[in-house]
């Protein structure tokens, strides 16, 4: 039973930035009104993703911080979108600090003093495109036990050691649908060059991350990669004092940062400290690639001013200062006994003696506990150890030569630097997928990948269904046309739709109040709400924004009143023709046809369009359909269905 | 795995005629490297023959091979002792063991020239195992050779696959200073990248941008142990052949091919082995680790208690003692843990011994204390006496209240006589090389070993030092740093070019013989690479200019732009235009239309291009250097010995060189280090003497031709 491994962890806290989206912007052109948070993917806004992440980590704390000109469109949305209402346990905090902009950096995003303030423990950073089958508290698991303020002697307690970090890669190869579907677009990537940790003496239980899960020692976007690589004559310089502290480095390059981020809550402080305010700009470059270098360049850490903030002096004043909050939090939950580890040094200072470190590692009995000190003078590995005897004659002045050599193993400033450690997923097709949804492609092959999931309603007793499984492939309250198809194998139809008659979809998800009229065929497309799709359209691969209208047969013939008929038997013609051998290619000439388009919100196109692998965008984007939508769709399918029996009959 | 693999390799085979599959697996052991890291005991003795806990390298190397499955063993020995080896093989066990054990005797001063002896010899029949003559080892190849097979039946440009141990960031064997960066793609195990890394030497690896592009996972080890165990093919030969210079295994031939890839598409692939141990005993300090390994069995089976030759009986006892029968103990003496006692050692009243490795016959008296030393057969040890680390060799005698101190090194049959303290880091011996390398008695030096005593105190001298392929390991920043660090004295090798970083240890290195010519042993490993690189690409050049005729001038300018985008010195020049020099008129030699005389082809050659010469060599010095440029290339070539007869003749006809530089030049130790090179030179005798004989008669005239020269070649610049 998965909450009686993971009990609730009330002491974290979980912040969801929700940026603006600029490689979507065909659709989040107005970021004001239709935030990139609640883009649909498979009719669900992008928000539920990372929140329902959160709620699978049991973490109820959620802050969604957004820009301010965003906050209603937001908060409108959590108070009515059925998905988001439909949310277990207490509704997310909406942050809209005062000087977020836009186009702010994460990093600058976490220094403003809202922010600032609402931080009062060990936090999870999310980022609102996170969509994730992984079950977070596997990660949080892995963190928890592996946070070295949990691991660290009693007996050095004097040297406050603080908890690390846990940073998220997951592959973007080896994976299919998903990763080759773009392929003129690949997909943006991170350089990530981590080091082993050492492996626990018995062999973590089946299912567990452990395996996965590294030291970051270098991290970096490939594009600041690839700038690096230039700047050097084609090479990538690594410094020797990597080599010198780890010896076996591993280099991913096509991996990529989920930009999920388990921190301690120092880590607050550190990106908010006076030497990093000019530098640190993004969370994920800056921030966790200046961290990662920390570990093995002392010189870099005091640069940082991690010696401050780790060593203690700031802590304490910090924590005298927020001891309300972190008792509120303590409180709140009632339930010390599943404080972790990890937060009692947090509270050490403030609840004095009663409270002592807990190393969970010394009392496991499984575990041959091997103290960190040793480890950081690279002597954990030693070979033929039982060698080394008399100590006296051997050991000694071999470790003294050793250290004396090797300056890096003893930070001058005896602040042990926390590793930031990172749950890197193997490319393997088996494992849950991991992916950031910020590109209009990863979209739509999400969206898909989704829809291919079953569906929860089609109760077979036994069967675990994939957290991110919706309840429904085609939904109640949708109305299909006769003769109509929908693949429900590989397609997704929301509430409210109404569907005309022989239209066949196929591996589509179609949003709510979606129209859509006969003889439509949508082949590996998503439709976002309210798009109203008119007869004869044909369109594959296509991603349609909210509320745009693909114009089909109904200019074509004469009269308004008996347009949907004889668009009707226009398209009847025309699949006749086709059939026929496209004897009536002027019908063929007014058919709307779109390969590989992006249609923005509120966007009309006009019918006869034929376009391939553009974007359809215009300006005037505030255009209100709303009344039109209710009356023409019940129209249309009453019309869809009188004339899909017609022609029936006629063919 | 591995009945799949050979079953795919029957079936390719018959694309390719002879079937691999039923090739028995053949080997090729390297001995004799690395002696100048063992002197003095190597004066008298090969050093695979030296004995490793009491049974000689060897066969540990062998028994590894056997154990390997190898049905066939070439045993390569150069240098001075390959009789030894050869008669020792002969009446080895080893002989029935193996299907075949042939011992390869050739004047190769390097892995290269064995390689490329090797070649010619045609004695690979397919893919083999090629390790050297100190490998003490027992991890399992099996995965390794099926995954090659199968490699290679899927690419046939995977020429080799090299075997490394995993080792952690730390290793006794492990070379601290000069520490092996292997880049290798974890998908497809092959190395992409190698580089010799030296702390604060060269402060940043650059690691090519095709890596990190062409490559999804990428591993950076640096903690690898290279053992110089190799799967080497047929192909990775005929690559030796193809690139004459190449010496060392990994410097040359991995650099050399991974460099190559764009063009030859031809990979080198990299298993990585965690369990089992490998080292190879290459230095005095890799000796005292590995027979502690021994001792302490991580070498299982091969610790003494497996009794390797048929007439050990060594038994295990508690605490890793190990003793042979026969063996005498006081009562009152006293074994500590980690000890190995050989048959008939006697050990007298309230002597300790502790850690340590007792040969056969030893007579250790009274009161002595021996702590992590090591003593070899027939060893005299008088009464209170104090051996701290050491090494005492064969029939060696030390007196009575005696103190050997740390890292005292005391060769075969020295006397120490009574009283005499030895201090840290001597080496004693009684046999030296005298300058034709002959074995001579020692002057006895009574303050060093006291009255009565025999044996001198032995300072090394550069040439003494190997030739040979110098390979990884080095010095260590080990545990026994204060110890055999500096008595060992091993030659920093141009492998890895070691610069020895510990304060206590002395200056003295070497050059092996890719360094011959210009000292460089203290250049950074990364100024040899470059040179190393310069030389390659000015000689093409060169030789590109000259093949196609251009005009000299050209040549010169072209010469001249490689320069200072390099940076280049001088020699490097010399080096290059030497190198291509000698590889031009070889290559009129032996131009298969119409071959022309050694003698025509060095006069045409030299006459055309003379400015070439005269742009680079001025003095008597340089006029030596380039004179041994040449001869170094001319080496193992087909009428090398004509073509520089004929060469130096031009050359000192046309004023090129004079008398001095000749002389210079002969004198030049370097021109005769090794026997083939003396008897290359030795063609050219004829023309030397003559020009210094007329030098002598005419001096004035001589000098001023000098001075003629000296003006002509500034106004060629």
């Amino acid at each position: 039973m998965p909450h009686a491994t993971h009990p609730p962890l009330p002491s974290l806290q979980a912040l969801i930035l929700c940026g603006p989206g600029l490689s979507l912007n065909t659709f989040t052109s107005n970021p004001a009104q239709s935030p990139k948070c609640l883009l649909p993917i498979a009719n669900r806004p992008m928000l539920w993703y990372p929140l329902i992440s959160c709620h699978r980590m049991g973490i109820t704390s959620i802050h969604l911080i957004i820009p301010p000109d965003a906050k209603e469109a937001l908060e409108t949305a959590l108070a009515t979108h059925p998905a988001l209402t439909s949310l277990p346990g207490p509704k997310p905090e909406v942050l809209a600090p005062e000087g977020l902009e836009q186009t702010s950096g994460t990093a600058e995003l976490l220094r403003l003093p809202e922010v600032q303030g609402v931080v009062t423990r060990d936090f999870v950073v999310l980022p609102c495109d996170l969509v994730s089958e992984l079950d977070g508290s596997k990660v949080l698991q892995q963190w928890l036990t592996l946070n070295p303020s949990s691991t660290s002697n009693s007996s050095n307690s004097k040297q406050s050691k603080r908890g690390g970090g846990m940073a998220l890669y997951y592959p973007t190869h080896g994976r299919e649908g998903i990763s080759s579907e773009s392929k003129k677009v690949v997909d943006e990537t991170d350089f990530l060059a981590t080091v082993p940790i050492s492996l626990p003496a018995v062999p973590p239980p089946a299912g567990s991350l452990r395996n996965n899960v590294e030291e970051v020692v270098l991290t970096m976007p490939t594009d600041t990669l690839n700038d690096t690589l230039e700047e050097n004559n084609g090479s990538l310089p690594i410094r020797q004092r990597l080599l010198n502290k780890h010896s076996n480095v591993k280099m991913r390059t096509r991996h990529r940062d989920a930009h999920v981020y388990f921190f301690p809550h120092w880590v607050k402080d550190f990106i908010a400290h006076p030497n990093n305010s000019e530098k640190f700009e993004s969370l994920s470059e800056d921030v966790l690639g200046a961290w990662a270098q920390a570990g093995w360049r002392p010189s870099l850490a005091s640069k940082l001013g991690l010696d401050e903030v780790l060593g203690g002096k700031r802590g304490a004043e910090e924590n005298g200062g927020e001891a309300v909050g972190t008792h509120a939090a303590f409180d709140d939950t009632g339930d010390g006994g599943s404080m972790t580890p990890a937060r009692f040094s947090e509270l050490e200072l403030q609840e004095g003696e009663e409270e002592e470190e807990v190393d969970v590692m010394a009392l496991s009995s499984t575990k041959v506990s091997v103290p960190l000190h040793v480890k950081q003078e690279r002597e954990g590995k030693w070979f033929a150890s039982r060698v080394q005897v008399p100590a006296t004659t051997e050991t000694e002045p071999q470790t003294k030569t050793k250290s004396a050599s090797k300056p890096v193993s003893k930070p001058k400033s005896h602040v042990h630097i926390p590793p930031l450690l990172a749950y890197i997923q193997p490319p393997l097709p088996s494992l849950p997928l991991i992916r950031r949804v910020d590109t209009a492609p990863q979209l739509a092959s999400i969206s898909l990948y989704l829809a291919k999931l079953p569906a929860t309603s089609s109760a077979e007793p036994g069967v675990v269904y994939n957290a991110l499984a919706l309840e429904y492939k085609v939904h109640p309250t949708a109305t299909i046309g006769p003769q109509s198809r929908v693949s429900e194998g590989d397609s997704l139809v929301a509430e409210n739709v109404t569907i005309g008659s022989r239209t066949n979809i196929k591996e589509s998800v179609i949003g709510a109040n979606c129209e859509i009229g006969g003889m439509v065929k949508l082949t590996r497309c998503v439709l976002m709400e309210g798009v109203v799709v008119g007869d004869g359209v044909t369109m594959t691969g296509c991603i349609i924004g909210k509320r745009a209208r693909i114009e089909g047969m109904a200019s074509a013939p004469t009269s308004v009143d008996g347009g949907s008929g004889k668009a009707g038997d226009g398209v009847g013609d025309g699949a006749k023709g086709k059939g026929k051998g496209k004897k009536r290619a002027e019908d063929e000439e007014e058919r709307t046809k779109l390969t590989d388009c992006e249609v923005a919100p509120f966007f009309v196109v006009e019918a006869g369009t034929e376009s391939k692998g553009e974007t359809l965008k215009g300006f005037d984007e505030e255009g209100s359909l709303d009344e039109e939508d209710g009356e023409d769709g019940e129209g249309e399918e009453g019309e869809g269905l009188d004339d899909g029996d017609g022609e029936e009959i006629d063919v | 795995m591995a009945p799949k693999a050979s079953k795919g390799g029957k079936a390719a085979k018959q694309n390719e005629g002879p079937t691999e599959a039923e090739e028995p697996l053949q080997a090729v052991v390297f001995t004799d490297s690395h002696e100048g890291r063992f002197i003095p005991f190597t004066y008298s003795q090969p050093r695979c023959r030296l004995k490793l806990a009491n049974t000689p390298l060897i066969e540990y190397t062998l028994e590894w091979l056997a154990s390997v499955g190898v049905q066939e063993v070439f045993v390569h020995t150069a240098g001075n002792h390959s009789e030894q080896v050869e008669a020792y093989l002969e009446q080895s066990r080893w002989q029935d063991t193996f299907d075949s054990l042939r011992t390869i005797t050739s004047a190769a001063t390097s892995i290269g020239d064995a390689m490329r002896d090797l070649d010619e010899k045609g004695l690979m029949k397919g893919d083999f195992i090629s390790v050297y003559g100190d490998l003490v080892a027992n991890i399992d190849i099996s995965a390794a050779l099926s995954s090659h097979k199968t490699r290679r039946l899927k690419n046939k440009d995977a020429i080799m696959t090299m075997i490394l141990r995993e080792a952690g960031d730390y290793h006794r064997t492990k070379d601290q200073h000069n520490r092996q960066c292997f880049v290798i793609d974890s998908d497809t195990s092959r190395c992409i990248h190698y580089e010799q890394v030296r702390p604060r030497k060269s402060p940043r690896l650059d690691i090519p941008a095709e890596v990190m592009k062409d490559h999804v996972d990428i591993d950076m080890r640096e903690d690898l142990i290279d053992c110089g165990i190799d799967i080497c093919t047929p192909d990775s030969l005929a690559q030796w052949s193809d690139s004459f210079d190449w010496k060392r295994p990994r410097k040359d031939f991995v650099h050399g091919v991974l460099q190559d890839y764009e063009t030859f598409g031809r990979t080198i692939h990299t298993h990585i082995v965690k369990e089992g141990y490998a080292a190879r005993v290459n230095s005095l300090r890799a000796y005292d680790a590995v027979s502690k390994d021994v001792v302490s069995r991580w070498t299982y089976p091969y610790s003494p208690d497996m009794n390797m030759l048929a007439d050990q009986t060594y038994q295990l006892a508690k605490g890793n003692v190990y003793r042979e029968d026969r063996v005498t103990l006081a009562r009152s003496s006293s074994i500590g843990r980690r000890t190995v006692l050989g048959e008939g050692s006697s050990v007298g009243e309230g002597s300790v011994i502790i850690n340590s490795v007792i040969g056969r016959r030893c007579v250790i008296g009274k009161r002595v204390r021996v702590e992590n030393a090591y003593i070899w057969d027939d060893a005299h040890i008088g009464d209170d006496t104090v051996v701290e680390t050491a090494i005492v060799a064969n029939e060696v005698s030390i007196g009575k209240k005696c103190h050997v101190k740390r890292g005292a090194l005391i060769s075969q049959g020295v006397k120490v006589a009574d009283g005499v303290v030895v201090e840290e880091n001597m080496r004693l011996a009684k046999i030296e090389r005298d300058d034709d390398d002959e074995v001579v008695q020692g002057v006895t030096d009574p303050k060093i070993v006291g009255e009565g005593g025999e044996g001198f105190l032995i300072e090394l001298n550069e040439e003494e030092e190997e030739v040979y392929e110098a390979l990884l390991a080095g010095v260590q920043d080990m545990d026994l740093v204060e110890d055999d660090d500096d008595d060992s004295d091993f030659d920093s090798d141009d492998e890895d070019g070691a610069e020895y970083e510990h304060e206590m240890v002395p200056a003295a290195r070497s050059g092996s013989f890719a360094s011959v010519a210009s000292n460089e042993s203290e250049e950074g490993a990364e100024l040899k690479r470059k040179k190393a690189d310069f030389v390659r690409t000015a000689t093409d050049s060169v030789l590109d200019g000259m093949t196609k005729k251009q005009n000299e001038d050209n040549i010169q300018l072209e010469l001249q732009s490689h320069r200072l985008a390099e940076n280049a010195e001088d020699s490097w020049i010399r080096e290059a235009v030497a190198t291509a020099f000698s590889r031009y008129i070889v290559a009129l030699t032996e131009n298969e239309e119409e071959p022309q005389k050694p003698k025509v082809a060095a006069e045409a050659a030299i006459m055309t291009n003379q400015r070439l010469i005269t742009a680079c060599v001025k003095e008597a010095g340089e006029q030596a250097e380039f004179l041994l440029f040449l001869q170094i290339d001319l080496l193992h070539r087909q009428q090398g010995g004509e073509v520089l007869l004929h060469a130096a003749y031009v050359l000192a006809i046309e004023d090129f060189v004079d008398s001095v530089g000749l002389q210079e030049w002969w004198d030049d130790s370097r021109s005769s280090r090794t026997q083939e090179l003396q008897d290359l030179r030795d063609k050219a005798e004829g023309v030397v003497t003559s020009m210094v004989a007329a030098a002598a008669a005419e001096s004035s005239e001589d000098e001023e031709s000098g001075e003629d020269e000296d003006d002509e070649d500034e106004d060629d610049e």
